[in-house]
């Protein structure tokens, strides 16, 4: 079995690898390594094609890769806490609670919060207190589905206060979040790369202190805190790592649904396992993978229309949605 | 060893007290009483999971209620009613998450660990459904990897919540014959809550009958006990 484990990994890096290289071409299939690495680390102003691969093409690609690790990720770790297939930072409405945050700043106009750090830290704080408010509830309801249409409400109640927000924004702001709020992986620039991986890290860091208690944590809370786990404090932590994770990456790429919902489902029918180390290392795998390969539709299609990114991730998510209603419930 | 000093449990008011009772390790006891006379909340309160409202709770001298959720996991261990299995989860690992106080923060597994979990189900002769996923398992054999799972985490004390409240008769007697075996052999001090009055009187070293008027627990020994005797205290 752990064979067939690792058997697994290794494709996903492969195919992981195979999807970098096509996309940071532009979603061509032929690499140029000697431009990306000009692009990076001897990078000519008065070269085209570096500024291409500078200012778009890896950014991007960086983007695709690490947005699609963070919301399996934050996906998986949801589904652990509320023990619920169904769960996922944009479902529970953790993204939406980033969302209004973002919102707020873009309409409002504050400087401070239009900054790098600020539209983060922003997001972060909205995603944060979102998870706090969905934890709340779930010390109430005991059905899954309780707490899934609690989330839903609480998206539903953030799209009214953004639809009041919006009703005294000038026009462009409300272009701005419009297309915000399509998803894109092609808002972030070169510079801002250190930053958003600085975050990731600290994410990432805070990962390897979950993995002992979300193991104990499937076959219940009550068990997980009688092997000596502290549940108030390990709770706290899944929730600050999701928000991290969920409200870094809507800040820069808005709010994508699906992926943290659909590639956690994937990976156990694919790993077979409630090992949260390989179930974490097969979300970050292939999250990126099916966040690339999303993108590189749109890219693709690009020369007949454009398509927003959250179509393609629900016309690939929510089939799998329907799946794992069909099969769990 | 387990002693109650001079306690009080309860939620909000009180709905136990007990003045002084010390269980033994070795020995197998079963508390008897009436359905929401606060059986449960005993338990909880045994496991640490509710603070006592008046006096303490010590087991090897240590007040369990003053220690953290760690070192209480190395002194009390538990098995719950019913453990639903889950899928992709091995009976094995299962019963290897007994020994998750005795590991570090990633949770790894010694080889002595392995070793201890592969004896204690060779004890129990259930080798032939270790490498089963916890779904595919019997209710039988789910409450019996629960109890090996209690066993691997090396505890003086393993509390029981109506271990046997979802199997057929011949689980229940297995399940009773196991416990009155493992509290001798490993020298634990077994402490499960029961509605099946026969087989406790059969298989326990001690009735805890929990009496309704006076809100406090009676210790009779089985050679002095009788069903007669036990329904006239508890019901």
């Amino acid at each position: 079995m752990r064979m067939s484990r690792n058997i697994v990994s290794w494709s996903l890096i492969i195919l992981l690898l195979a999807l970098i290289l096509i996309h940071v071409n532009g979603g061509i299939f032929g690499f140029n390594f000697g431009k990306i690495f000009s692009s990076i680390f001897h990078f000519d102003a008065n070269d085209q094609s570096l500024i291409i691969y500078r200012e778009l093409r890896i950014p991007r690609t960086f983007m695709a890769i690490f947005a699609g690790m963070g919301l399996s990720i934050a996906g998986l770790l949801m589904q652990t806490l509320f023990n619920n297939p169904l769960a996922g930072p944009s479902v529970l409405g953790i993204t939406s609670g980033a969302s209004l945050c973002v919102a707020i700043t873009m309409m409002t106009g504050i400087s401070f919060f239009t900054s790098d750090i600020g539209i983060v830290m922003i997001a972060l704080i909205g995603a944060l207190i979102f998870s706090l408010i969905i934890l709340f509830f779930s010390m109430f309801v005991k059905s899954q589905i309780s707490l899934l249409l609690i989330g839903m409400m609480l998206g539903s109640f953030t799209s009214a206060l953004i639809q009041v927000l919006q009703v005294s924004s000038q026009a462009n702001q409300i272009k701005a979040f419009t297309l915000w709020g399509f998803g894109s992986m092609q808002q972030v620039n070169f510079n801002q790369i250190p930053l958003i991986f600085g975050v990731f890290i600290a994410g990432v860091f805070a990962l390897i202190f979950l993995i002992k208690p979300l193991n104990l944590l499937v076959i219940g809370e009550k068990p997980t805190q009688l092997l000596g786990i502290q549940m108030k404090s390990f709770r706290m932590l899944i929730i600050v790592v999701t928000s991290i994770f969920a409200g870094l990456i809507t800040a820069y790429c808005g709010p994508i649904s699906f992926i943290g919902l659909a590639v956690p489902n994937m990976v156990k029918l694919l790993y077979k396992t409630q090992n949260h180390l390989q179930l974490i290392i097969g979300s970050a795998l292939v999250g990126a993978c099916t966040l690339l390969f999303c993108d590189l539709l749109i890219l693709w299609i690009e020369p007949y229309f454009v398509l927003p990114l959250n179509a393609v991730t629900a016309l690939i998510g929510a089939p799998v949605v329907v799946w794992i209603i069909l099969k769990k419930f | 060893m387990i002693e109650l000093k001079n306690i009080e449990i309860g939620y909000h008011s009180a709905l136990l007290s007990i003045e002084n009772l010390v269980l033994e390790t070795g020995k197998f006891y079963a508390i008897i009483g009436k359905n929401g006379i606060g059986k449960t909340t005993f338990i909880h309160t045994v496991l640490g999971l509710i603070p006592t409202i008046k006096g303490e709770i010590d087991i090897n001298g240590q007040n369990i209620h003053q220690i953290s959720a760690n070192q209480r996991a190395k002194l009390v261990a538990h098995v719950p009613s019913k453990f639903e299995g889950v899928q992709h989860l091995s009976t094995r690992d299962f019963i290897a998450m007994g020994r998750a106080p005795y590991t570090n923060f990633l949770g790894k597994l010694a080889e002595e660990d392995w070793k201890l979990v592969d004896e204690i189900s060779a004890e129990l002769g259930i080798e032939s459904f270790l490498h089963k996923d916890t779904s595919e398992l019997s209710d039988g054999e789910r409450q019996i990897a629960s109890i090996a799972k209690a066993l691997v985490q090396k505890t003086p004390v393993i509390v029981l919540d109506e271990p046997t409240a979802f199997l057929d008769y011949a689980n229940r007697m297995s399940v009773q014959k196991l416990l009155q075996k493992v509290a001798k052999n490993a020298n634990v001090c077994i402490i499960q809550s029961s509605h099946d009055l026969e087989l406790c009187l059969e298989f326990a070293d001690e009735m805890l009958i929990v009496e309704p008027n006076k809100k406090t627990i009676i210790p009779i020994n089985r050679a002095n006990c009788s069903k007669e005797k036990v329904i006239e205290i508890a019901f």
